[in-house]
């Protein structure tokens, strides 16, 4: 809602130049380096290209038609990747009911799929967390158990991203390569971030991951229904997050993790609507949202049944 | 279908949603009703003469009353979800919301497999017709001739309390009265009210499909895709996909942060 498109003041190039002078030219080549490195993968096009909110309508188009070659080049896939915007008089919300959940990690399955994540790593937007009943522990959570689920005198909390309202990760980002749209979520501009990450230190729910590598992923298991803020695959060293899966909500269709949850303990929809399911439980069920304390104003809601 | 047009006056611009707030409706119909009169009285001492009420006013109380008494009758604020569409008169029409069953719901499996692949169905009654009923077991627990496999762990349950003794093609209601095999979510709901309200405001039972069903059409599962009628209790299952992020090998000669609230 208060994100609007404004403008980015700062271009890559700006940073650059600055980081030039204060390190020192010899200073500067060695912290350089990993970016000649992955010069490789990086074509002039993208390195030139403009920022994501600056590009117009046909010059978008010719970034994505691009980036479907070269994921044609890289991967061997025949993608689509669309740039789809909010919808008008929407905000998203979700909901999760810990009552319900049995941890058995089917959204993060569904989440590795449905955005393309790095294979080897079993990468996910979504952690969940076993927890002991009647703790809050989060530091002490396990999230590589293995036991059948649901544990005895455990229960289970999945964790990603919170899409803030005050999303403190998108502050701190030196070159506006994040920010938050008028639906609510925090996108990154895969092609904009310099994978300085400190929007991942700035998540107090460790919500972003970085791509220390170029993703693995055979084009037989590539998704093909992609968007360029979301589930495209993303380049080597830069940060990634949730989106609530944009390139599926933005046309109307549920999140790929509320559509694999096997206990129904996910709800989703568009918190402006008064009738909407989302709103029924905010209204109905006594909700909580994690961190309160750090004013983030998380629009991802825990709820108990009583 | 038209649904285009409309579409977006639904939505309510910038409005805030009252995040938190437990509305009670008839509280709050009350509040205002009386804070209206307060109001007029306010007026009526203020300006010690009559004002004209407007058409306006009247109509205002009017509505207000009708409010009150509606909440205050209880009236149910949501009906059965069933395989219709329901469209919100003046808005937009939706797309229909359907209960997924499994397709041989209230018949019996033979075990023979068919030559489509398929299994064999025969309906209850092939048997039940010619079994008298006095003869079969009142309430058995574990019926010790037939259906062994299935053994019934449901609260108190017996198998009467949800099949009829005499039509075993249908189901039966506290009430007596019989009920399809396909509206078995009525059946549950009668016992389970809780979760039948929030199954019916999409809080329990998940779904599938579109959120916005001006776009396109829903699937929920009936309870007994979750829950077997004979033993509900959701069994444990192994999890998928161990994390293994941070044990990743990679370029920058570091270990990443990803052991996330592990504290290792
Ligand atoms: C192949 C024959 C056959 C079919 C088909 C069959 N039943 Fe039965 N059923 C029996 C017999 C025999 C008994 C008696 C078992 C006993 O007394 O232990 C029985 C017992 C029962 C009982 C226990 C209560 C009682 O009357 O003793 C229930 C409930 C029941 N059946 C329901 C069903 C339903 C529902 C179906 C259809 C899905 C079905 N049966 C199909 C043969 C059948
Ligand atoms: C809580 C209500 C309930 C109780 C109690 C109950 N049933 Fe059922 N039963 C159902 C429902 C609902 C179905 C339909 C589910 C299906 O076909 O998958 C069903 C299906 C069946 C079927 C056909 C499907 C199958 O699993 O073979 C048989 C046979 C059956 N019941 C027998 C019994 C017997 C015998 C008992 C007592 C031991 C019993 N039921 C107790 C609700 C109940
Ligand atoms: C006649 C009343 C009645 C009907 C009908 C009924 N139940 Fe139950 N159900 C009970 C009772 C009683 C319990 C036990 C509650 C307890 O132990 O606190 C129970 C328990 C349950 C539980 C919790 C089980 C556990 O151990 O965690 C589930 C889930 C459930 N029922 C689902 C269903 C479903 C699905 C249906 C419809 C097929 C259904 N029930 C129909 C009375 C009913
Ligand atoms: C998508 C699967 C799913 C569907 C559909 C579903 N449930 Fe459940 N239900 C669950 C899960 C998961 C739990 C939590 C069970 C647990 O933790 O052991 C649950 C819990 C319950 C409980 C037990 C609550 C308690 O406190 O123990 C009842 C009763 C129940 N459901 C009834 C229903 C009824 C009635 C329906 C249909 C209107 C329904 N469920 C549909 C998945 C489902």
């Amino acid at each position: 809602m208060e994100a609007e498109n404004k403008p980015t003041g700062i271009s890559r190039r700006t940073v650059v130049k600055g980081a030039a002078a204060t390190l020192g030219a010899a200073a500067f080549a060695r912290a350089m380096a990993p970016i000649m490195n992955w010069s490789e993968t990086t074509s002039l096009d993208e390195f030139v290209q403009k920022h994501y909110r600056e590009l117009n309508s046909q010059e978008m188009n010719d970034v994505l038609r691009r980036l479907e070659r070269e994921t044609k080049e890289n991967y061997g896939a025949d993608v689509t990747i669309n740039d789809i915007k909010p919808m008008q008089g929407v905000v998203f919300g979700y909901a999760l009911n810990l009552s319900i959940c049995i941890g058995c990690r089917k959204c993060a399955e569904a989440c590795h799929k449905e955005n393309n994540h790095d294979r080897p790593s079993h990468n996910a937007y979504i952690r969940v967390l076993e927890l002991d009943q009647g703790s809050m522990n989060l530091e002490n959570a396990n999230t590589t158990y293995t036991h059948p689920v649901p544990a005895p005198g455990k229960y289970y909390m999945p964790v990603q991203c919170q899409q803030c309202e005050n999303p403190p990760c998108v502050n701190v980002c030196p070159v506006e390569a994040t920010w938050q749209e008028a639906d609510g979520i925090t996108v990154v501009d895969y092609n904009w971030c310099i994978g300085c990450r400190y929007c991942e230190a700035a998540c107090p729910y460790h919500a972003r991951r970085f791509n220390w590598r170029k993703p693995e992923i055979s084009a037989t298991e590539i998704n093909p229904n992609q968007a360029y803020l979301s589930n495209r695959i993303r380049p080597q060293g830069v940060v990634e997050k949730c989106t609530f899966c944009l390139h599926r909500t933005r046309v109307g269709r549920l999140p790929a993790c509320l559509e694999a949850c096997p206990t129904g303990a996910r709800v989703f929809g568009n918190l402006l609507d008064p009738n909407s399911e989302i709103r029924w439980v905010l209204e109905n069920k006594r909700v909580f949202v994690l961190k309160e304390e750090l004013g983030t104003k998380p629009r991802f809601f825990y709820f108990f049944d009583v | 279908m038209s649904r285009t047009k409309l579409q977006k006056n639904k939505r309510i611009w910038g409005q805030q949603p009252i995040y938190f707030a437990q509305v009670r409706p008839a509280a709050i119909h009350f509040g205002t009703f009386f804070s209206m009169i307060a109001n007029y009285k306010a007026i009526l001492v203020k300006n010690s003469h009559f004002r004209p009420l407007k058409t306006i006013h009247l109509l205002n109380f009017f509505v207000i009353a009708v409010a009150i008494l509606d909440s205050a009758c209880g009236a149910p604020d949501d009906t059965i979800v069933r395989n219709v569409a329901v469209a919100s008169p003046g808005t937009t029409e939706l797309y229909p919301e359907t209960i997924f069953l499994p397709p041989g719901i209230g018949t019996y499996a033979t075990g023979k497999i068919l030559a489509d692949g398929t299994a064999e169905t025969i309906p209850c009654m092939t048997c039940h017709a010619t079994i008298p009923t006095a003869k079969t077991q009142t309430n058995p627990m574990d019926p010790k001739q037939f259906h062994q496999d299935i053994s019934l762990v449901h609260g108190n349950l017996e198998c009467l309390s949800c099949h009829d003794r005499e039509n075993r093609n249908a189901l039966r209601l506290a009430s007596g009265s019989l009920l399809e095999f396909r509206e078995t979510v009525q059946l549950c709901a009668q016992c389970h009210g809780l979760q039948y309200r929030d199954y019916t405001h999409g809080a329990h039972g998940g779904m599938n499909g579109y959120w916005d069903r001006s776009t396109g059409e829903r699937t929920k599962n009936g309870c007994i895709v979750c829950h077997s009628p004979h033993n509900p209790k959701i069994q444990p299952v192994v999890p998928v996909l161990v994390p293994n992020d941070r044990f990743l090998d990679h370029p920058m000669g570091e270990t990443t942060t990803d052991s996330t609230y592990n504290g290792h």
